[in-house]
């Protein structure tokens, strides 16, 4: 049976690519790895919460990561053995069916009370099967918050985060915090620049690739020097590239939504000329933190404001109109999963608004499709970049 | 000795068996419109099969969907499910059946039995959705250009079957059409259709386990493509039967048949209920208070809504507006309207809530403002969805999860007091303490009162009806307590004066998700149709809420989030055991004999957390049926099968 995995084994001219395509599929043996060698290792570090992790010399292996090596066998056991229903977002059932296969290894995990429903509901089954799971009760950031309420919410983030220290080993230590923090933030940049030199030669990276330098930019797949390696080697080869562009026209559209594991899905937006452009993900995940702040305030403050953290549709729409006026995007595509009521609304507050402005925009729901795209997507993406064309 | 026959009215196909002392006739038909007709039509052919007049027969049971409302004068007639039937169908033509998979035209089962007589020990149905069932082969072999009848055969001819990611008929459709596209064969496309339904069905199967000796019944049997796909993935062999075991289910009603003509003593307990008339003059009472907040004859009064139970609504009683919980659901076409906004993957609840303003639902058009302590993603995402779309101001309070952690109350107490400035901008007065410490006495007086009625079902014979204790507590959700508390004293008194026959009747706890203000399809079903009692109501609308009153001395805010934080927990609130715990509690004070697990489609907090409800359950030896549903009306014959199936386990225990 296939898996992303196989899906990946695409062929890349660039070493930089290849090098962080390496560190990407290597990144859950390498968390195996650490933990066999006695590290300490946790599912989580996903988000704000990795400098955290490794400021507690903690290995974060991301969860959603986990979904790339799950198969068909996967979700049936999220199905058969959880009797979750089948309607529930696939990548969830991956997810759930990824860990309990992998029970035997380590068995931490962080969850977040405010994001999606069915993680929350899944992680608590977990503990039912000896998982360790500690909850960040971050607060949901809702609209039309004053000062005041916002200092609360932030207060309380800052509370959860120190009670995440807690249960990573104990006091957190400040100064390591900060290093951890200014480290993240010269990554972040790195990658922010990439981003950009990529508008000018948009034909050199896939849109997989960008994504996962993207993803990586809060958690390093737990090697922050190959990382922040594969970056400068990458902003070399983009630099020399840019020097002497090839005069490949690409279709510059914006990513809103979910990453996604339906790989094939970004493969057909390269191969029908597409450039993802912008990315609603790299304003979650690499914002830059405060280093002014406290460092704990710092990473609560960014857990609460705006594409920092979960929030309403009205915290996002101008982060894509930023994204399109920067890259100048001829459409959205709204991705999320099947199942997915956390971004579903969303889409639809985001499309509408956007459509008002004449910018056409495109809602995906993808499912757990291993290989290639299944042919309703293959024709609603083609048919949204001709009339983008 | 004797005649009896039994009727399996299946979705496609009728059934009849006739045993005529040690011979027995079969008969099959398609089953048409008009069910009676196919019915009489069946009893004909095996009449003049066994060269026998009608007076000659002692006794049918019918089965099936179409068992409901047949009629045959003058001959003792009774219904039994079709899980029992395949039951007991299976253990006639072979005692040693343990285990049956049952794959029909509309649904699909696994049923347990017991070896020693042929009695359903539990049972798994498919959902509503087609998948894993005769209709969805059917659908897929009209893709595939083929007739159903050589589906089988066609896949046993594949080399390398197709693999087919979707369970959904509408989806597997599709990607059918892609796996044609792309040149893979109509052998290997069969073949791994037949291994996608035989997937689902194992997951059926291993939710009641799989124990030799396994039967394969229903109409989907005679297929042997499906046969090897199911052979192959779960790893067994069927025992074959003696017979054709699509008639396994008419063979098992004409066998019941014969049992109910030697035990005549066997008759259904007439329903009877006790409404006490005050009930529905509370139900004026609440329709009285609507129209007049619909026709603005409140004077200026603001109306608050708000959607979940974690909304102080002392703070609203004493603001002087009229709080109003927005539960309204139960109208699929309502539901429908409001997925324009939520897609289809929300639970029907919440397109409801999002339906009633799109088409205007008066009462729901009479609120101000709406205010959302934040439970699920999809009412919080609701919410929004109604201030976007439909301009009604609407503000979100965060309500954390973990409800037993020590920072978690401080921060509830702060969003529970920017709650209250909220009000007092609304409203334009100030709330004093004084007056949300008197509402809080008044709500905890309808509480008390509420459980105290409740109480009363805790006898043998239960005075009230849990359709009628539904509509007491929808009450407390539209009237303030000091309307409320005059009819809640008074129906107890009268519930109260009712003595107790001791008749024992089936009773059943309901838990699970919420059962909106309109959705009474399935309580009406059960109480009303089959005869059993829900005796208490583990979920927001029924008795669970009202378990913990509120500390009526000290700070009155601090009061509030205390008790609210710490109310008896919906699924969403952690820690998870606790909240099964409660359920636990419940069950047993109130000496319940069954458990119906009920989720809506798409509810995360319900659904994925099931498993963990019903194991516990089932520790507890407590049967549990899980229903998963929505609004529409579609399913209502498979509810019956699954509830009088469960009401069949529960009798016969």
């Amino acid at each position: 049976m296939k898996s992303q995995i196989d899906f990946l084994k695409v062929n890349k001219d660039s070493k930089a690519i290849e090098r962080l395509f390496d560190h990407v599929l290597s990144y859950i043996e390498r968390a195996d790895a650490a933990h066999n060698d006695g590290k300490k290792v946790v599912y989580g570090g996903g988000l704000f919460d990795a400098p955290l992790l490794y400021s507690f010399d903690t290995f974060p292996c991301v969860y959603t990561e986990l979904g790339r090596l799950a198969s068909n066998e996967s979700l049936s056991i999220a199905e058969d053995y959880f009797q979750v229903p089948r309607e529930t977002c696939s990548m969830v059932k991956a997810t759930l069916g990824e860990l309990f296969r992998r029970k035997k290894s380590f068995n931490r995990m962080i969850g977040y009370c405010s994001f999606c429903e069915p993680y929350n509901a899944a992680f608590e089954v977990m503990k039912g099967e000896d998982f360790d799971v500690h909850f960040v009760d971050l607060p949901y950031r809702p609209d039309h918050l004053d000062e005041e309420r916002f200092k609360n919410l932030q207060n309380h983030a800052q509370k959860e985060f120190k009670s995440l220290g807690k249960w990573l080993g104990g006091e957190i230590d400040e100064d390591r915090l900060s290093k951890e923090i200014k480290r993240s933030n010269e990554i972040k940049k790195k990658i922010w620049k990439i981003l950009e030199l990529q508008k000018k030669v948009p034909y050199y990276m896939g849109s997989l690739d960008s994504m996962f330098l993207i993803t990586g930019g809060s958690h390093y797949y737990g090697d922050p020097v190959e990382f922040n390696a594969i970056c400068d080697l990458l902003i070399d080869e983009l630099e020399l590239e840019a020097s002497h562009p090839k005069q490949i026209k690409k279709l510059p559209v914006i990513w809103a939504g979910g990453r996604g594991q339906e790989f094939g899905t970004y493969k057909l937006i390269d191969d029908l000329g597409g450039f993802i452009s912008g990315w609603t993900l790299a304003g979650m995940l690499l914002r830059y933190y405060d280093e002014t702040l406290p460092p704990l305030e710092a990473i609560a403050y960014n857990s609460i404001i705006g594409m920092g953290g979960p929030g309403g549709a009205r915290d996002w729409i101008p982060f894509i109109d930023q994204l399109k006026e920067n890259s100048n995007a001829k459409g959205i595509i709204f991705y999320g999963y099947f199942g997915c009521s956390f971004a579903s609304v969303n889409f639809e507050i985001a499309k509408n608004y956007f459509a008002t402005k004449n910018v056409p925009g495109i809602i995906l729901e993808g499912s757990f499709q291993t290989g290639e795209p299944s042919g309703q997507t293959v024709t609603r993406v083609k048919a949204f970049m001709e009339m983008l064309s | 000795m004797g005649r009896f026959i039994g009727l399996d009215i299946g979705s496609r196909t009728a059934k009849g068996v006739l045993l005529d002392n040690d011979t027995i006739h079969t008969a099959i038909t398609d089953t048409g419109f008009f069910m009676q007709k196919t019915a009489d039509g069946l009893v004909q052919t095996l009449l003049e099969k066994a060269h026998l007049d009608i007076s000659r027969i002692d006794y049918i049971v019918s089965t099936g969907y179409g068992r409901i409302s047949l009629v045959f004068k003058d001959i003792p007639h009774k219904e039994v499910t079709e899980i029992s039937c395949h039951a007991k169908g299976a253990h006639h033509l072979n005692p040693g059946t343990k285990t049956i998979i049952d794959i029909g035209g509309q649904d699909s089962k696994a049923i347990k039995v017991d070896p020693s007589s042929g009695k359903v020990i539990d049972f798994v149905l498919n959902d509503k959705c087609a998948a894993g069932t005769g209709k969805f082969l059917e659908m897929i072999a009209l893709s595939l250009g083929i007739k159903i009848e050589e589906m089988g055969n066609i896949a046993l001819q594949a080399t390398t079957p197709s693999h087919i990611t979707s369970q959904c008929v509408v989806f597997a459709e599709s990607e059918v059409i892609s796996l044609k596209a792309m040149g893979e064969t109509q052998n290997d496309i069969a073949s791994g259709i037949h291994f996608a339904v035989a997937r689902r069905v194992g997951n059926l199967l291993n939710r009641v386990g799989i124990e030799s000796d396994v039967v394969f019944t229903g109409g989907v049997s005679k297929n042997k493509g499906m046969k090897y796909a199911l052979e192959e993935t779960l790893k067994f062999r069927f025992t074959d039967l003696k017979m054709d075991a699509q008639f396994a289910g008419g063979l098992g009603a004409a066998v019941f048949a014969q049992e109910f003509a030697n035990d005549q003593s066997i008759e259904a307990k007439e329903v009877t209920t006790a409404t006490p008339s005050i009930i529905s003059g509370l139900e004026g009472r609440v329709k009285q208070h609507q129209d007049a907040l619909i026709s603005s004859a409140h004077n200026g009064t603001k109306v608050a809504g708000y959607f979940c139970l974690y909304t102080p609504v002392e703070i609203l009683d004493a603001s002087g507006a009229a709080p109003i919980r927005l539960f309204k659901g139960g109208d699929d076409a309502v539901a429908a309207s409001g997925e324009i906004h939520t897609r289809s993957y929300f639970c029907q609840f919440c397109q409801s809530c999002v339906g009633g303003f799109r088409e205007n639902d008066p009462l729901y058009k009479s609120v101000d403002k709406i205010y959302t302590f934040n439970t699920c993603d999809q009412m919080k995402k609701t919410a929004e969805a109604i201030e976007e779309f439909y301009n009604v101001p609407t503000q979100l309070y965060c309500l954390p999860r973990e409800r037993t952690r020590e920072t978690s109350g401080s921060f509830y107490q702060s969003e529970v007091l920017s709650f209250k400035k909220d009000v007092e901008n609304l409203t334009g007065k100030t709330i004093s303490d004084e007056s949300i410490s008197r509402q809080i006495i008044l709500r905890n007086k309808a509480r008390a009162l509420l459980k105290k009625i409740s109480d009363l079902r805790k006898r043998q014979d239960p005075p009230i009806k849990g359709s009628e204790f539904l509509e007491l507590v929808k009450a407390y959700y539209y009237l303030q307590p000091e309307v409320l508390l005059p009819y809640y004293e008074k129906i107890y008194e009268q519930l109260a004066a009712i003595p107790d026959n001791g008749e024992k009747r089936i009773r059943l706890m309901m838990s699970g998700g919420i059962v909106a203000d309109g959705d009474r399809r399935l309580i009406k079903l059960i109480e009303d149709e089959i005869g059993a009692r829900i005796v208490v109501e583990d979920h927001c609308t029924g008795l669970r809420p009202f378990y913990n009153l509120v500390e009526e001395n000290g700070n009155p805010i601090k009061s509030l989030s205390n008790s609210y934080l710490n109310q008896s927990p919906c699924a969403r609130m952690k820690p998870l055991k606790e909240r099964i715990r409660f359920s636990e509690d419940m069950a047993k004070e109130y000496n319940v004999d069954g458990i119906l697990y009920i989720t809506l489609k798409f509810c995360s907090c319900y659904g994925i957390s099931k498993k963990s409800f019903q194991d516990n359950f089932l520790k507890m030896g407590i049967p549990v049926l899980e229903i998963g549903t929505d609004y529409s009306q579609s399913d209502i014959g498979q509810l019956k099968t699954k509830v009088g199936a469960f009401l069949e386990v529960l009798g016969g225990k």
